[in-house]
């Protein structure tokens, strides 16, 4: 296994949480960047949380989506698990908000969508994350959405710690879905007014500032599409809050994402 | 070749079975022990990669492909040696190909249409972006995966070295040559065959066949041609074929010609082409304006030939002395298209040199003429911010019941058109519901209250430019 860890360049790290390592990696035969996922195994262990962990990972590398990172290459090493993720370099969301860059219109509707689809998936997959956040998503190339930042990390802790402590966590699928709709909401609200703590509340006029932060003379050109953004991110984060009056599923949300981009291309067209 | 057996091991990988086989390459179907996924192996036969030169461009190839990124790109993943034997690994995809997907009617709709010729012009332009030459692109490189298009051939190469091609090496040039999908080449960005490698791909797409083949026909008989086009325009919505004409015509075009500067004209064109559907399109067709050659004493007279109408089934017809020089060799450089002069003393001008100057100094002269009043006007005072004014009947309404709101005597100093928004300023947003709103027509909105309190409403007007000062009504809801 000597061999196959030499195919890969160390560089930094990108995130750690207890046993779980994720680097930024050259992969030496191509010269390009991957994600290099490790997590720390101790004698310890028993042979069940390896395999529940083994099988965790085989789930997550079987997905297929554009927008999520693929899985290359993997191994098992006396002390680690190693797992190879393909995803270019890009700029982490978060950075995107704090340097207040709002994407352009048909951008940010571009970015909503892909979001959406990837968070579709993955929950059609029965797989929940329950705590996006804009530091979880990578833009590339200023236009494509990778989820970088997935659910597995989270999971395969769980599945160490209820070896260790012979506790079973409950997790309520309800609520991680739900947390899910209103992480996106909230991550496109920051996206659009550029304030990185924008959120839901209720009795607060959340509607009008995703609005205006849509330059008015775009909401002029395309009358309708700015109201109805924000209703759908408005209806997105109270998910949590309102359950009522919010999506419960990302299926909802994406039929209204197409349909709004629908709108746009067509007062677009009739603009130009 | 070593021919792999089923279940044999090779680097991380369990061979499930062989999927294809010629004398140079394997692909096999295999499954990574440790992550369970499928990929796809092709194992290089060592009759390549024996020759140093031939090994060489193929790593170098592979290298330069596992480098891009694109979400409708195959993606490779591994490399290694295998027996003496270089093999590659990538993404394993079981899609029918994008042609037999076009050709059997299976997207025939227009919205379909739009989303492929979008999603392959949106690769064409990366590949543009990162100086990745795609003249050889055809329909069948790509595969209908899980809905998406996705550019599947990894025959990548750079130039051939001559002595490849002779007889020595029968089928090893041929090899790295012939097969192309992708021409890795880091040379000045080629606009020009990125157009062609859309305008290829547009021309597969509606049955035409290929591009090349297609023209040559047109050469030669004319009604035959037609037939064929008349043929397979029935699947596609009416009006769409004259557009896609125009944008096969311009892409070949020289810029000079009419022909399109960028990649982004292109998609801009598309884009309005699509949406479009049953209109007639936009796009100006070709005109053609020819100077007879006179006598040294006359005037020459200007004749000007318009294409006809576009009609459901009028015949394409590209300029009869469009010339593609050798569009069907891979190893042949960019097509030259040029346009010659049909005969001798005739002068081919395109008209938009005449045309576009003439319609210029029309305008210019009709506003000197008519416009003074408005630059008056419009320069002559500031763009003041508009006045919003609302009122209500009632200020106390039931639960669920419809109240009027008007915003009619808001007015704009500048008599500018206004839009009416109407938000809810403070109280339950998701309880209120203005039907219509932030449009023109909702001076007058009908508001619907769905829960009991007091809402405090604002109306701001737009006139183009800037928002009026909120106008406040309070509504109270039992």
């Amino acid at each position: 296994m000597q061999e196959q860890s030499s195919k890969y360049h160390i560089q930094e790290a990108i995130f750690t949480l207890k046993r779980y390592s994720c680097f930024e990696a050259i992969q030496r035969d191509f010269e390009r960047p991957v994600l290099f996922n490790q997590i720390q195994l101790y004698y310890s262990d028993s042979p069940e949380s390896l395999k529940d962990c083994e099988r965790e990972i085989k789930r997550w590398s079987v997905l297929q989506h554009p927008n999520l990172p693929q899985s290359i290459d993997g191994w098992t090493e006396e002390k680690r698990l190693v797992f190879i993720w393909l995803a270019p370099r890009g700029v982490i969301l978060e950075s995107v908000i704090r340097q207040k860059k709002t994407p352009e219109l048909h951008l940010a509707i571009e970015i909503a969508i892909q979001m959406a689809s990837v968070l579709r998936y993955l929950h059609q997959q029965g797989l929940y994350h329950g705590s996006l956040s804009p530091n979880c998503f990578s833009l590339i190339y200023e236009k494509w959405i990778i989820l970088l930042r997935t659910s597995l990390p989270e999971i395969l802790n769980r599945i160490f710690e209820q070896a260790d402590t012979g506790l079973r966590q409950k997790v309520n699928i309800e609520k991680l879905k739900r947390a899910d709709i209103t992480g996106w909401g909230k991550i496109m609200g920051a996206l659009l007014t550029g304030d990185p703590y924008f959120e839901y509340k209720k009795e607060v006029n959340v509607k009008t500032p995703l609005i205006d932060a849509i330059p008015s003379s775009i909401q002029h050109k395309f009358p309708g599409v700015a109201e109805k953004f924000a209703t759908i991110l408005l209806k997105a984060m109270c998910s949590t809050l309102q359950p009522q009056q919010g999506y419960t599923s990302f299926d909802e949300l994406y039929k209204d994402l197409v349909q709004l981009k629908e709108i746009y291309l067509s007062l677009n067209n009739t603009n130009s | 070749m070593p021919g792999l057996a089923e279940n044999s091991i090779v680097y991380q990988y369990r061979v499930i079975k062989k999927l294809q086989e010629t004398p140079l390459w394997e692909d096999y179907l295999v499954e990574h022990l440790f992550l369970g996924c499928k990929h796809r192996l092709r194992i290089i036969s060592s009759k390549l990669t024996n020759i140093p030169e031939c090994s060489k461009i193929i790593t170098r190839n592979i290298k330069e492909f596992a480098k891009l990124w694109h979400p409708y790109l195959l993606r490779i993943f591994l490399c290694g040696e295998f027996d003496t034997n270089f093999f590659y690994t990538f993404q394993h995809f079981e899609g029918e190909s994008l042609q037999k997907q076009f050709l059997t009617e299976k997207i025939k709709s227009p919205e379909d249409f739009y989303k492929f010729h979008s999603k392959l012009l949106d690769i064409i332009i990366y590949l543009n972006q990162q100086n990745v030459s795609c003249k050889d692109l055809h329909l069948n490189d790509f595969v209908l995966e899980n809905g998406e298009p996705l550019l599947i051939n990894l025959n990548i190469f750079y130039q051939t070295p001559k002595y490849l091609m002779t007889p020595d090496f029968a089928g090893v040039g041929e090899f790295i040559t012939n097969i192309g999908g992708i021409f890795i080449e880091r040379e000045p960005l080629k606009l020009k065959d990125s157009l062609l490698a859309f305008a290829r791909i547009m021309y597969q797409t509606i049955g035409w066949g290929t591009l090349e083949d297609a023209l040559r026909i047109k050469q030669r008989e004319q009604s035959a041609y037609t037939k064929k086009k008349e043929k397979h325009y029935a699947p596609l919505v009416p009006g769409i074929h004259i557009g896609i004409e125009n944008i096969i015509l311009r892409a070949l075009a020289d810029k000079n010609e009419g022909g399109y500067a960028s990649l982004k004209e292109l998609a801009d064109d598309l884009h309005s082409l699509i949406l479009k559907q049953e209109k007639e399109t936009t796009i100006t067709p070709f005109i053609e304006c020819e100077i007879e050659p006179q006598s040294t004493e006359q005037e020459p007279s200007l004749e000007i030939k318009e294409t006809p109408e576009p009609s459901e089934h009028s015949s394409f017809t590209p300029p009869e002395d469009l010339h593609l020089s050798d569009y069907s060799t891979r190893e042949s450089t960019v097509p030259e298209i040029s346009i010659h002069l049909p005969h001798p003393g005739k002068k081919r001008l395109n008209v938009r040199k005449i045309f576009v100057p003439l319609v210029i100094t029309i305008c210019l002269l009709s506003l000197l003429y008519f416009g003074i009043d408005i630059i008056r006007g419009v320069w002559g005072r500031r763009n003041l911010p508009p006045v919003a004014k609302a009122t209500t009947p009632t200020n106390f309404v039931p639960v669920n019941s419809k109240v009027i709101l008007d915003g009619s005597t808001s007015y704009d100093p500048n008599k500018d058109r206004l839009s009416y928004y109407w938000d809810v300023a403070k109280g339950d947003t998701e309880a209120v519901t203005f039907v219509p709103n932030r449009t023109i027509d909702a001076s007058k909105t009908t508001a619907i209250f769905k829960k009991r309190g007091v809402f405090t409403i604002q109306l701001r007007v737009f006139d183009g430019t800037n928002f009026s000062p909120p106008a406040i009504l309070v509504i109270n809801v039992y």
